[in-house]
């Protein structure tokens, strides 16, 4: 049988690392590194992330409440948000997560975000990579889908260096986040098998 | 682009017809001849449809239409029933569902009764349907999902004019959960319907 009955009893890690980034559930103070990151970022992120979050400055209060909405989610399994952590400095460089898990289908959603002052280092490719091996090697995904605006070249391009296939365009599937017009939205796929695979070249390699 | 803010309260018919067929919203006390209807259909739809897995008592689809009825006022589904005008048998059920009232996105779903396979009633009611949505509903996209392996399904959606926007692999399971399936998501937009049938209002007055 596909797919797990009790999400909230399966256990896997909540941080791992990867060359340049400490990954790891977000958690209760994490507030106020989040808001930096955020305020820093709104132009950017407002241009493709409809969310209430992305779209207004928020207080570091209204952050940490959200953190702590997403922290609850992390447990109840319904919603996994990563923070990524410069591991030399500290630093708050972004978010990466696996959204709306299917745990009968074992399907899951990967987004990312970077501050804007970060932005052009591959901290993205290297984030979405470990989160993606993270989804197939601990949590046992069959499926990892990749969602972005089909004029966003810059998240295309880490769907695309992460390995992933683009299966179709979703066209007028979504309103634009300035609210003018509607967009086209590109489904980008990776399979376990295709994963596995993939792996074992690198390893080879 | 005309979002509806508060689609509770926007207006717009409870039935449509065609040629053979009348289109309506679920009342209550429909449940008898609903259930009827699916009881002689079940192994059909088993292979497709994960709520035909259990056979369901007149009692339960009566709680189901019930529920399908208040979905219906507040907008949040629109499920809708097929009657065959010449002598009033239900013919299957339709409707548009997963509801974006943001971006005006609706997805059709539909199955037939067993003993009515064959005759083009799905197809009539997919055209009629597609045409309430743009019509009265406003709607910017229709999207038709099924399984790669329902090959009547996906040639109802070809037949209403519908276009193949992506295969998502290994995106649901088989109904009896042993394997990983594709899906299709067809879709057909505003502009399209418009170019390809720009005189279905006047044909009915």
């Amino acid at each position: 049988m596909v797919g797990i009955d009790k999400p909230i009893l399966l256990d896997f890690p909540d941080s791992f690392e990867t060359e340049r980034l400490l990954i790891r559930a977000h958690k209760a103070g994490d507030g106020q590194a989040v808001n930096n990151a955020l305020i820093e970022s709104i132009h950017n992120l407002k241009q493709w992330l409809p969310m209430a979050w992305t779209q207004n400055v928020q207080t570091v209060a209204e952050t940490e409440e959200l953190i702590r909405r997403w922290a609850i989610m992390w447990i109840t399994r319904e919603d996994l948000r990563f923070g990524l952590y410069r591991k030399s400095d500290g630093l708050y460089v972004g978010g990466c997560g696996l959204h709306r898990p299917d745990w009968d289908v074992m399907r899951f959603e990967i987004g990312y975000w970077v501050r804007a002052s970060l932005e052009g280092q591959g901290f993205v490719s290297e984030a979405g990579v470990g989160v993606t091996a993270f989804a197939f090697n601990m949590i046992g995904a069959e499926r990892v889908e990749l969602r972005c605006d089909s004029l966003n070249d810059r998240s295309i391009a880490v769907a695309r260096r992460a390995g992933y296939t683009l299966e179709g365009n979703l066209r007028n599937n979504y309103a634009n986040a300035n609210g003018v017009g509607l967009r086209d939205t590109l489904v980008f796929s990776l399979l376990r098998g295709e994963f596995l695979q993939r792996q074992s070249e690198t390893e080879q390699s | 682009m005309s979002r509806v803010e508060n689609p509770i309260l926007f207006d717009f018919p409870n039935s449509l017809e065609t040629e053979r067929l009348l289109i309506r919203a679920p009342r209550i006390g429909d449940g008898q001849m609903l259930n009827e209807a699916i009881v002689e259909s079940l192994p059909n739809l088993q292979p497709w449809l994960f709520w035909a897995q259990k056979l369901q008592t007149p009692q339960d689809t009566e709680e189901i239409i019930r529920r399908a009825v208040a979905r219906w006022i507040t907008r949040e589904d629109l499920w809708m029933l097929l009657f065959r005008k010449s002598d009033g048998l239900l013919v299957g059920r339709s409707g548009l569902h997963n509801i974006d009232w943001d971006t005006m996105r609706f997805e059709i779903g539909y199955w037939i009764r067993t003993s009515l396979e064959g005759q083009g009633y799905m197809s009539e009611a997919v055209a009629g349907i597609t045409a309430f949505a743009f019509e009265r509903l406003n709607a910017e996209r229709v999207e038709i999902r099924c399984d790669s392996l329902n090959d009547r399904s996906a040639n109802v959606a070809r037949r209403a004019g519908y276009q193949l926007d992506a295969t998502l692999r290994n995106n649901d399971t088989s109904t009896d959960k042993t394997v990983q399936r594709d899906i299709f998501v067809f879709s057909l937009l505003q502009a399209d319907f418009l170019q390809h049938t720009p005189s279905s209002e006047t044909e009915n007055s």
